[in-house]
């Protein structure tokens, strides 16, 4: 299984630099007075070109791990199955999408209101499901929103987004 | 300076205030597996964003002081390093533990910490002027030298897997190109966003590689937790150990900080590595090596002063020249930047006060943290049962509050998803996150003085600057010796694995 986390991250960081590469040679030039014989590309293109060397390298590996475990009868044919690793991961997937959805809303809802609904769901999330406790968890994650926002707003004046409800 | 930094610590009751919060909220993220020193700087940044600089950045240190410390507890209690920096603590903390000698263990941990700390706090007051002192004559070419040398360092850092590590850091240097560039500001990788143009900030990275990644990380086990039973009926009478026991290990506890000051200055090896190497250099010169791991006192001496030290050698470079020597200092680097305080070789012209104010902050943490940890260990032992359930997504909020905070946006709380996101995969791929700290903040000063240096070229040859020549000797000595070694663990491990 070893040659997974060789090959697949190999695969992705090969095309991530490529795509890398390809966005450094559209950068302008600038040629003014006051410019510099490397210019805003040269660096660009170094990281780029030592990222795709090493991803390449990484993949190597991966292939060369791979037909050895074939060879030792090790590998084990493995299919994709993207319903079942969601399924499998699923307080990963949740944490994620409940963050971004937090985020996405925080602006428009407000501080508060989100925080103590993000903190609702994510102690949730975060609790296996034989001890759940939801009035318990549904008063501590008021209790916590309130007193972030108490402490940040009105004792350290840091400046929260309000939302539409003014709070 | 040095009296104006003196009272604005000690003249300040809420600068003592904050000094004592921070070592206590520092210690229980030490103690708790799985939070760590860098998290609780994180969690407490946003509190300090409206503090006077003195206020805030002593709060800070606290924290990491604290953090440091505090990882001591559960490894002599439960057998799992609170942070990285205790891993060594567990060889001898544990086993004396098991022989019902907990609150000796603890007791050792804690003194020897608090020494270990002023070792490495008063190496940091006489080393960091030098330091200084010596920068400030450095230009584009010392300066680009720098960056490389330090960056060469990522091969000794990286472990066996040189390849990843390198990947580590490139990522890192990547992320930091996005936005204009450094003398001509052309726009690069914006797609015409403006917030892409002022470029990623270093604490949002932060915050989404080492407090998001580890909410994550939680939320792959919650359907298989972890039982852990903890011993709460420690009783510590006094500081554990006689006092001819304090006087045979002072040779040792010197000599272990110092190791973990040396570690500590060398940019990107915490104190994870230093209390490792300390165990090791302390169990090869002793009179009895074959009685470490049994339980004896001299494991936890070596590795408790090496990790405290090493917060003293990580903050020399940090101060002196801007560069982090670990994650938690790269967050205080965030911090100092937040403060308006620029580290660099002009730091103690421009902020002296509050230079010698840190230093003054460090001592007052570390007399704390022993104070504190002797007196309420018990208290702390108790926190250990803290759910994380509960305080995971607390921290989780915090940082999005700390990620808005900074300059009012939330573009970097989207930032912070995104970087935790890239930290999980990265974990899931075996490629450490360290690295790339150090290849996002010295990326950009390499190009900065290369490109600089290519201007100077044609008129101030490179020849004139012995100080780069040596870096790059030292540069390649470091790589040779490092690859060296490597290849040395890498065949030893094989022939380990084939017999």
């Amino acid at each position: 299984m070893e040659y997974k986390k060789n090959l697949f991250p190999g695969i992705v960081l090969t095309i991530f630099s490529i795509i890398y590469l390809v966005l450094t040679s559209q950068i302008k030039k600038f040629s003014g007075l006051g410019s510099d014989p490397l210019g805003a590309r040269a660096i660009p293109y170094l990281w780029g070109i030592s990222l795709l060397v090493l991803s390449i390298i990484l993949v190597v590996r991966g292939i060369k791990q791979r037909t050895e475990a074939i060879k030792n009868n090790t590998y084990i044919k493995t299919q994709l199955n993207i319903a079942n690793t969601i399924k499998e991961n699923r307080e990963i997937v949740m944490t994620f999408v409940s963050l971004a959805i937090y985020i996405a809303l925080l602006e428009p809802v407000g501080f508060l209101i989100m925080t103590a609904i993000y903190l609702f769901v994510q102690t949730l999330i975060l609790t296996p499901k034989e001890k759940r406790n939801y009035i318990v968890t549904f008063i501590t994650s008021i209790v916590i929103a309130v007193a972030l926002d108490y402490v940040f707003v009105c004792l350290l004046n840091v400046l929260l987004p309000l939302g539409i409800f003014g709070f | 300076m040095v009296v104006e930094g003196l009272m604005n610590v000690f003249s300040d009751p809420l600068v003592i205030l904050f000094i004592a919060i921070g070592v206590i909220v520092g210690i229980i993220f030490g103690s708790i597996p799985g939070l760590t020193a860098t998290m609780a700087i994180v969690m407490f940044l946003p509190v300090t964003y409206t503090m006077t600089s003195t206020q805030g950045i002593s709060m800070l240190i606290a924290l990491y002081i604290g953090g440091i410390s505090g990882g001591l507890i559960s490894a002599i209690l439960l057998n799992i390093p609170g942070t990285p920096s205790s891993v060594a603590t567990c060889f001898d903390g544990r086993p004396l533990a098991e022989k019902g000698q907990a609150a000796k263990a603890l007791g050792v941990g804690v003194v020897f910490s608090f020494i270990g700390t002023v070792v490495g706090v008063l190496l940091l007051i006489v080393i960091s002027p030098l330091l200084a002192g010596l920068a400030i004559k450095f230009g584009p070419y010392e300066y680009c030298s720098l960056a490389i040398f330090s960056l060469s360092l990522v091969i000794t850092l990286s472990g066996k897997d040189l390849v990843k590590g390198l990947i580590g850091a490139i990522i890192g240097a990547l992320l930091a190109t996005v936005g204009l560039s450094p003398i001509d500001s052309r726009q690069r990788f914006t797609f015409g966003s403006a917030d892409l143009t002022a470029g990623f900030k270093l604490l949002v990275l932060l915050i989404g590689l080492f407090a998001v990644t580890e909410v994550i990380k939680y939320a792959g086990q919650v359907r298989k937790p972890e039982k852990i039973e903890i011993e709460s009926g420690v009783k510590m009478k006094g500081i554990g150990f006689t006092a001819k026991e304090f006087f045979s290990q002072i040779f040792n506890c010197i000599r272990s900080a110092l190791v973990g000051v040396g570690i500590g200055i060398l940019p990107g090896i915490g104190g994870g590595v230093s209390c490792m190497i300390s165990y090791t250099v302390a169990k090869n010169s002793s009179k009895h090596p074959e009685k470490f791991g049994t339980g004896i006192i001299d494991g936890v001496v070596a590795s408790e002063s090496a990790n405290n030290g090493t917060i003293g050698g990580a903050m020399i470079p940090l101060l002196s020249l801007g560069i982090p020597g670990d994650p938690a200092t790269a967050m205080l680097l965030g911090g100092l930047m937040v403060h308006n305080v620029s580290p660099g070789p002009l730091i103690f012209d421009k902020n002296g006060a509050v230079v010698y104010g840190i230093f003054f902050a460090m001592i007052l943490s570390a007399v704390m943290m022993m104070i504190f940890m002797l007196v309420g260990m018990r208290g702390f032992i108790k926190v250990l049962n803290i759910p994380k359930n509960l305080l995971l997504p607390a921290i989780v909020v915090l940082c999005c509050i700390g990620a808005i905070g900074d300059s009012n946006r939330i573009f970097d709380v989207w930032g912070v998803l995104i970087f935790g996101l890239l930290g999980f995969g990265l974990l899931k791929a075996g490629i450490p996150s360290s690295p790339m700290i150090l290849g996002f903040i010295l990326g950009p000063m390499f190009e900065e003085n290369l490109r600089k240096a290519s201007q100077l070229a044609s008129s101030d040859s490179a020849f004139r600057h012995p100080i780069f020549f040596l870096f790059m000797i030292v540069t390649v000595i470091v790589v040779f010796m490092s690859l060296r070694s490597n290849k040395k663990a890498a065949q030893a491990e094989n022939s380990i694995a084939s017999e």
